[in-house]
């Protein structure tokens, strides 16, 4: 599969009128969906179950067909490719990670590179290349899948779907397996390695909050595959489309808003003067306003310093800065 | 004259008269290479017959159920039976054995070659198709492998079930241990050639489990893995931490 050629406006994957019925059920799963997926950027497909997000991302890489409707990927119809060979270019990782246990972890990594005949140094080297980017210790690649914990074979899993480097990403549920703890981390890195790569990802997820977290746009599902609304989260959670979003957002929109931000992300002209902090305590330039907002509700004076990348003190933030802030 | 039945004398009436052993070790020989032979052909034919049979009964679901009853029906019958309605038509020797043999060995085999692909996980299956492995190679390198152990367990209960049975093939006529027991009771309690050759055939019957045991186990590597050492804090030490300063602490103990 060949990379986008240079027009910024083709999207990495385009869904027209993409519709799935099943035989013996009235309501189609997915009903004449227009989306597309601009390349480079992180999309989520959010939904309640029942909602078709899962039925959509197998459709692009046909491992369910479309009743009707034609997906495109980076502009090519994906119907006219052999199934195999579609699928060779994009990149799939599901919830339970689906590792051959049968195979060490180094040859469950290479398995797309094997497929696609490339000699054993370029493989190696690219194996390599994948721990490094996806955090996994080296010395577990003569292992075998069993004698790892979930969260690294979830890694795995991710090695696994970038080894060819397919232009396209999709993953199915990912870390809904996996406790919270690991699973922060494990998203933080998806972050960190999106900022590194710029893949076009689209992730499937029933968890809002993960959705917020990761994507750069949000596409939210009601049941039949349903369109509600499809737009970057803070756009999102600031004019909800529906009733059904709103509820889906749930409550605290405003402070999910706030997790998206950091203190960083205010200007200096929004912040107080720092003389009013003295030598008080000071918040790092990384800290989320959410959990700045936190730690204001939680201190003495409602004053909190505010740190720039070299640790001085830009200004002073309190709970009304973050408030106009929003406004 | 001590009398025969006395334990230091070893003679035709003791358990075993060691002296007949040693003066017909070419008879014992000659048996043993007999009851081997006929033992691996009938497992290697079974082998073949059973793979067929299993991949139309995967392919064409609705055949699973009556060729599982086929191959149940005719382990049902007791060996003699069989034997008996096979003679008048094949007669007496190796064909007639060989086709009870196989046919003995044919329901074991085709519920576990069945259970072993069926066996094998569904998510492992899609993943294999979501990388893109064509469905020939998929079943070649990812359910095959898988389902060896199963497939395997249900070769060694053949094998073993065979040795047993070949015995009994001494009754068409066919040598092996059967033809050295058969030995022994057709000359009233001459014990020696009937402990020998029940014994033989127990020793064999163990011996070629271990070697298919053996083999299951060189086949088969990722099952002797286990959960040792998993490092988890190394997997993270080369790697930066992220911009993200101090976080609140999160919530310890919470359910997954």
């Amino acid at each position: 599969m060949s990379n986008i050629d240079g027009t910024a406006v083709v999207p990495a994957i385009r869904l027209e009128h993409v519709t799935k019925s099943y035989p013996g059920s009235d309501t189609p799963a997915v009903a004449a969906l227009d989306l597309d997926v601009p390349s480079g950027e992180l999309v989520a497909l959010v939904g309640p179950s029942g909602c078709g997000k899962t039925t959509i991302l197998k459709m692009v890489n046909r491992l369910i067909a479309p009743s009707s409707g034609r997906i495109l990927i980076d502009g090519v119809d994906a119907a006219t490719l052999p199934e195999h060979q579609l699928r060779r270019g994009i990149g799939y990782v599901i919830q339970q990670v689906g590792l051959f246990p049968h195979r060490s972890i180094r040859d469950n990594i290479a398995t797309v590179p094997h497929l696609l005949g490339w000699d054993k140094q370029r493989t190696k080297a690219r194996v390599e290349e994948l721990c490094d980017l996806v955090g996994l210790d080296p010395s577990l690649l003569r292992r075998y899948p069993s004698a790892l914990s979930g969260g690294q074979q979830q890694r795995v899993g991710v090695a696994r779907a970038l080894a060819a480097d397919p232009p396209v990403l999709l993953m199915d549920e990912p870390y809904s397996a996996v406790d919270p703890i690991v699973r922060g981390r494990l998203q933080d890195d998806l972050i960190d390695l999106q900022h590194r790569l710029h893949k076009t990802i689209v992730l499937v997820t029933h968890d809002i909050d993960e959705a917020i977290k990761l994507a750069d746009r949000v596409a939210i599902f009601n049941v039949g595959g349903i369109l509600e609304q499809y737009a970057p989260p803070d756009e999102l959670l600031r004019a909800p489309a529906s009733e059904f979003v709103e509820r889906f957002l749930g409550r605290d929109r405003a402070l999910k808003r706030l997790s998206r931000l950091t203190v960083a992300d205010l200007a200096d002209a929004e912040l107080q003067p720092a003389s009013l902090n003295g030598h008080g305590p000071s918040l790092g330039a990384g800290v989320s306003l959410r959990d700045a907002l936190d730690a204001l509700l939680g201190s003495e004076s409602g004053h909190l310093g505010v740190l720039d990348d070299e640790g001085n003190v830009r200004g002073v933030i309190t709970v009304d800065v973050i408030g106009e802030h929003l406004r | 004259m001590l009398a025969s039945s006395s334990v230091l004398a070893n003679d035709a009436d003791s358990f075993i008269w060691w002296q007949w052993i040693s003066r017909n070790s070419d008879e014992i020989w000659n048996a043993t290479v007999e009851h081997l032979q006929l033992t691996l052909l009938t497992v290697a034919i079974g082998v073949v017959l059973a793979a067929i049979l299993s991949a139309i009964a995967i392919r064409f679901r609705f055949t699973a159920t009556p060729i599982l009853w086929a191959s149940g029906l005719v382990y049902t019958v007791p060996s003699i039976a069989l034997f008996g309605f096979l003679v008048p038509r094949l007669g007496l020797g190796y064909k007639t054995a060989l086709v009870a043999l196989v046919g003995y060995t044919l329901v074991i085999l085709v519920r576990n070659m069945i259970a072993g692909i069926d066996g094998v996980p569904a998510t492992v299956k899609e993943a294999a198709t979501a990388m893109g492995l064509t469905p020939w190679r998929r079943f070649w390198s990812v359910e095959l492998p898988l389902a060896l152990p199963t497939i395997m367990a249900g070769i060694r209960i053949a094998t073993v079930g065979t040795v047993g049975l070949v015995t009994i093939s001494a009754l068409v006529g066919e040598g092996g241990y059967g033809a050295l027991i058969n030995n022994g009771l057709s000359r009233q309690n001459f014990s020696t050639p009937i402990v020998v050759g029940a014994f033989l055939s127990i020793v064999m019957a163990l011996v070629l489990d271990l070697l298919l045991w053996a083999t299951q186990r060189a086949l088969t590597p990722w099952e002797r893995a286990g959960r040792a050492g998993r490092g988890s804090r190394r997997e993270r030490a080369h790697r930066s931490t992220p911009a993200s300063a101090p976080a609140p602490a999160t919530p310890v103990g919470s359910a997954a």
